[in-house]
């Protein structure tokens, strides 16, 4: 298995997330994995930077792997964290389905790790294994967690219920196989081709990366992604799919907004522009479907 | 060696023991040898049996199961006793997982994990060889509920030095990340207790066996394992299960002709599984297994045994009184404790079993209806209809006069059913009372004729008419809870020449409902009589559905007399006149088969003609129009607004032979409406595109699409056309094909059929 790990900066580059990042893919001990960053046009890297990027042999802006052969890439903010053990349970997966998507759970950033991790282990039973899900050390901890791994071959990949989990541009395994270079490949466009190709998705269940979700985060870079996504060029039966998708989203990113993680601005923009999208809401009862009814501004008032 | 292989295999059951052979030579490790406890003799120096491990054979006397197994154990010189059945197999790293495990001690039960399918070894065989998937299981076979979801994955051990700093892990956590395995024992060790007590894929310690003198009951036909399992697990301390399905255990989807053991037909089968309990239990020492062989049996007995008894169901045991003597014996040895754990109706009976050797038929009827009723409430409603059924219309008498029809599960009014019906009709006016089944929608129904009732599909009234009609008429098949009561006559009229291989001569495919061919054959056997076309469907019905030559009709289809009446065309020009096609115009025909892989998904079918109307409307519209019959999915997504008066979509249409009656050519390619059309003698022609594609279906045909059809086999639109422009030439080219076709399958079609299958059906009943 050969990694295209590809970073993609969530606003202005967090250098130091980014070197914490990177320390953690060293640490891995992976040696066939290809580093690159995907900086935005309006971001360039300091001159030290640049130097302390060549040491790592970090590529800037490559578009796709250089090499095909069981390559897969995989798209990570810098915020994004690599758990101990990652690389080598992907590759366990992927010498099993090697021409599938991989779908990675993930820890929240926002929480303790340990924390979420105790939380974890907790709800699962050991009967039957040697492991013991109430560790009191850390190391303890990662060999339950390991030990917890599992995966599932799911081909139902239209699932309402299951495809915010596997339609993100981050944390997801792209077989080379599956990429379609028209698209970049930390975009949703890039994923829908995967899913069109595909017969399933893998999901590896235990988390193995730690992520912060977009829509929370950056909604206003949610909504460009989300709006990338030509409905006439799918699949016909993937159209509609993604309309609910859409639809779904929509909702999910008025709620989160709504919770101020975003300031007022943005939050007004976020408004404006998701009434100026004309979708049709699934149910007039949702927030979509009331913002249809109101102007930005008192959704807004209303709202935030 | 490491393992020694114990396969019992009977004399009829040898071509299995290749594919398994051809499945053991896949395994990754072959540190084995493999006994083989067979009577008769295997060739060993034939090619398809050499192998890098050690192959034996022994006979055995009596020639039992238990018998067979023992004698393969004495021969036995491996660490580990697998015991694999010849028609199961294993997945190429079972042995080398299990070889892997540092926790399977001498005194610890092992399991390859069983993994149940109806996919044999060959069909799974080629699947994977499609595949780069590593980790391809055969089709699940269990109930969809216990179908595993999640696979486990093995760790390699250099995980350990990603961890933050140097620890020292556990051997056995070590070894159990890369090599994962479930195992229980102390106060967990009777969990799982059904699965422990399997024999077919358990990995026991030969010396354990040895020393113990272990042996599995050789005078019993059935249920030998009891004993010898439960002695096993009497003397381990632990039971240890691959956490991956290694073990491929082989379904048989055929009990008619192929029974499993568990499916072969013994009378006193419950007799000789109290036995074997019997002799299990007196001889465990362990109160902890004491116990849990108590629950276990008495879980069975709550599940399975009280149906068996029930007055309301057809019941199959031999000597009851014995029987219940027999249980009330058992029962005196199970640990009283065991009885809690079965729900408060079923202990009163288990109690009262145990006080008295006195069957409590009141408290089982009352139980097993009790359970048809949760069913019902369980599924909002459901099936109260059919409860009806079972329960109080089969008691009522029986209607002398009242004749039930249903025509393709009541989707319409149609086929040989409503020949018979017009028929009676018109020759016996007022004789009967005629019910037909007709689902909601239908636009074309009888409702409204003399005598005659619709009733709902699984309603009501059907539930009456289905248990109270002297006379059912039917082109598919009865419900599989149908009861034939006696005095009634059942008349199967079938719907069509068989084209593909039906029941007995399919493959025993996965994607088959597994209880379809034993379904089927109970339900034939409620046939009074089976309607027949022509001697090849006779033949055919022989062995496909195993039913007896002298209860078919050689008679003809009765819908196909339209075909040959002598005004069939001012009945022609009345049909044209109700689709509003001109008389003027000459119909082509176009009826393709459903291809049931081409879809977009669930309910959403693709369907893009591949014949090219536009091209046909500018050449022969002026001459044709087009008629479509197409599958019913497809209709409500094809869009025919662009091509005018062209094109008539008539595949809602009920009664596909008026459609034959109109054409005046036939375009077809795999579905068997042409064995109908060649009565009228007219042109076909098969328009088989996806030709090549087709080719493994093919192999299914009972016909051969290169020789035997009356017309010629067309792959693109340019030779339809070519066709089409020259019928003149096609009728001549196939002229000897047609004339050879039409004696084998339509020369007893004389427009008389309806009249024969009539008098012999009802015989008497016409007149008395």
């Amino acid at each position: 298995m050969q990694l295209f790990i590809n970073i993609v900066p969530q606003a202005h580059l967090n250098w130091a997330a980014l070197t914490t990042l990177i320390g953690e893919i060293n640490s891995q001990g992976f040696a066939s994995t290809q580093l690159n960053l995907q900086l935005p046009a309006d971001q360039t890297l300091s001159a030290d930077q640049a130097s302390t990027a060549a040491t790592w042999s970090l590529m800037i802006n490559q578009p796709a792997p250089t090499s095909i052969a069981e390559t897969y890439a995989l798209t990570l903010r810098e915020t994004d964290h690599v758990l101990p053990g990652a690389f080598l349970q992907w590759e366990q997966v992927s010498q099993r389905h090697p021409a599938s998507l991989i779908s990675l759970a993930s820890f929240a950033e926002s929480a303790s790790l340990d924390d979420q991790m105790t939380a974890y282990l907790a709800n699962y039973s050991a009967e039957g294994t040697p492991l013991n899900t109430q560790p009191e050390t850390a190391d303890e901890r990662w060999i339950a967690l390991w030990g917890l791994q599992s995966y599932s071959v799911q081909s139902n990949l239209q699932s309402q219920a299951q495809l915010a989990q596997r339609l993100r541009p981050t944390g997801i395994l792209i077989p080379a196989t599956l990429y379609d270079n028209q698209w970049p490949l930390a975009s949703l466009n890039q994923i829908l081709a995967g899913l069109q190709q595909g017969n399933d998705v893998i999901r590896l269940h235990v988390p193995t990366i730690l992520t912060r979700d977009w829509p929370e985060v950056t909604p206003l870079a949610w909504l460009d992604e989300l709006e990338t996504v030509d409905v006439s060029h799918l699949d016909v039966q993937w159209a509609p799919i993604y309309t609910d998708f859409m639809d779904h989203q929509l909702n999910t990113l008025l709620g989160v907004a709504g919770r101020r993680h975003v300031s007022a601005t943005d939050h007004r923009q976020l408004l404006t522009r998701i009434k100026d999208l004309n979708t049709q809401p699934a149910h007039w009862w949702t927030r979509l479907g009331l913002l249809q009814l109101l102007s930005p501004q008192m959704a807004h008032q209303l709202f935030y | 060696m490491k393992y020694s292989l114990i396969t019992p295999c009977k004399p009829a059951e040898y071509p299995q023991l290749l594919s398994l052979k051809h499945n053991l030579d896949r395994q990754n490790t072959h540190d084995f040898e493999w006994i083989i406890a067979l009577n008769g003799q295997i060739d060993f120096s034939q090619p398809a049996w050499q192998a890098d491990y050690t192959i034996q054979q022994v006979d055995h006397t009596p020639a039992t199961l238990g018998a067979a197994r023992n004698a393969a154990m004495a021969l036995a010189t491996g660490d580990w006793l697998v015991f694999v059945d010849s028609d199961d197999y294993l997945l190429p790293n079972a042995l080398a997982d299990l070889d892997a495990i540092d926790r399977l001690h001498p005194d610890v039960l092992g399991d390859l994990n069983q993994f149940p399918t109806y996919e044999p070894h060959s069909s799974f065989k080629n699947s994977l060889e499609q595949t780069n998937v590593h980790d391809s299981l055969p089709k699940w076979g269990g109930a969809k509920k216990r179908e595993p979801k999640n696979r486990s994955l093995n760790l390699p051990p250099e995980l350990f030095d990603q961890l933050p700093a140097q620890i020292d892990v556990d051997p056995e956590t070590a070894n159990w990340l890369s090599h994962r395995y479930f195992y229980i024992d102390g106060d967990q060790r009777w969990d799982l207790f059904n699965r422990q007590l399997k024999i077919a894929g358990k990995v026991i310690n030969r010396r354990l066996v040895e020393k113990h003198h272990l042996q599995f009951a050789e005078d019993r036909e059935l249920y030998p394992d009891f004993h010898f399992m439960t002695q096993v697990m009497s003397h381990t301390t632990g039971y240890l299960r691959l956490s991956e399905p290694s073990y491929i255990r082989v379904k048989h989807n055929d009990p008619i002709n192929q029974p499993a053991v568990h499916q072969l037909t013994a009378p006193d089968r419950w007799q000789q599984r109290i036995a074997a309990w019997q002799d299990a239990l007196a001889d465990l020492k362990d109160p902890a297994l004491h116990l849990a062989f108590g629950t276990y049996t008495l879980q069975r007995l709550h599940r399975f045994f009280y149906q068996a008894l029930a007055t309301s169901t057809p019941t199959e045991v031999d000597d009851v009184p014995a029987l219940i003597k027999q249980l009330h014996d058992y029962l005196q040895m199970v640990e009283p404790a065991a009885f809690k754990t079965v729900p408060h109706l079923s202990r009163r009976i288990l109690h009262k079993l145990r006080r008295r050797a006195q069957t409590p038929q009141t408290a089982i009827n009352v139980i097993v209806r009790l359970r048809q009723l949760n069913r019902v409430i369980h599924h909002h409603g459901r099936g109260v209809t059919r409860l009806a059924y079972g329960w109080w219309f089969t008691k009522m008498p029986v209607k002398p006069r009242t004749i039930l029809y249903e025509s393709f599960l009541g989707r319409n009014f149609s086929d040989s059913p409503k020949a018979i019906y017009n028929y009676l009709q018109a020759n016996y006016p007022g004789r009967f009372k005629h019910v037909w089944i007709m689902n909601p929608g239908v636009e074309e129904t009888p409702a409204g004729q003399p005598n005659t009732t619709v009733v709902k599909r699984f309603g009501w009234r059907y539930m009456y008419y289905l248990a109270t009609a002297k006379f059912q008429v039917i082109n598919m098949r009865q419900p599989k809870w149908f009861v034939k009561r006696p005095g009634t006559k059942f008349l199967a009229t079938w719907h069509g020449t068989p084209l593909k291989h039906l029941v007995f001569d399919m493959d025993n495919v996965a994607s088959a409902n597994p209880l379809y061919k034993e379904i089927f054959y109970e339900q034939s056997r409620q046939w009074d009589y089976l309607v027949t076309a022509n001697q090849f469907s006779v033949d055919v019905f022989e062995h496909a559905f195993m039913y007896p030559v002298k209860q078919m009709l050689p008679s003809g289809y009765p819908r196909n007399d339209i075909l040959s009446a002598p005004d069939r065309d001012e009945q022609a020009k009345q049909i044209k006149l109700k689709l509003g096609i001109p008389l003027d115009k000459k119909i082509i025909l176009y009826a393709p088969t459903w291809r049931d892989d081409d879809y977009y998904g669930v309910g959403d079918y693709k369907f893009t003609l591949k014949l090219d109307i536009d091209r046909l409307r500018r050449e022969l519209g002026d001459e044709y129009v087009l008629v479509l019959r197409t599958h019913y999915f497809i209709t409500e997504h094809l869009d025919t607004t662009g091509f005018g008066d062209f094109v008539y979509n008539e595949s809602s249409y009920d009664d596909i032979s008026e459609l034959y009656l109109i054409a005046d050519v036939l375009i077809t390619d795999y579905s068997s409406v042409f064995f109908d059309y060649a009565i009228l003698k007219r042109p076909i022609l098969y328009f088989v595109y996806d030709y090549e594609k087709y080719g493994s279906v093919l192999r299914g045909f009972y016909l051969n699409m290169e020789k035997d059809l009356p017309g010629p086999l067309l792959k693109t639109n340019d030779d339809v056309l070519a066709a089409l422009h020259d019928l003149p030439t096609v009728t001549k080219n196939y002229a000897a094909a047609y004339q050879r076709f039409s004696e084998r399958f339509n020369n007893w079609e004389d427009g008389h059929a309806t009249q024969r299958v009539v008098d012999a059906f009802f015989n008497e009943d016409l007149t008395n």
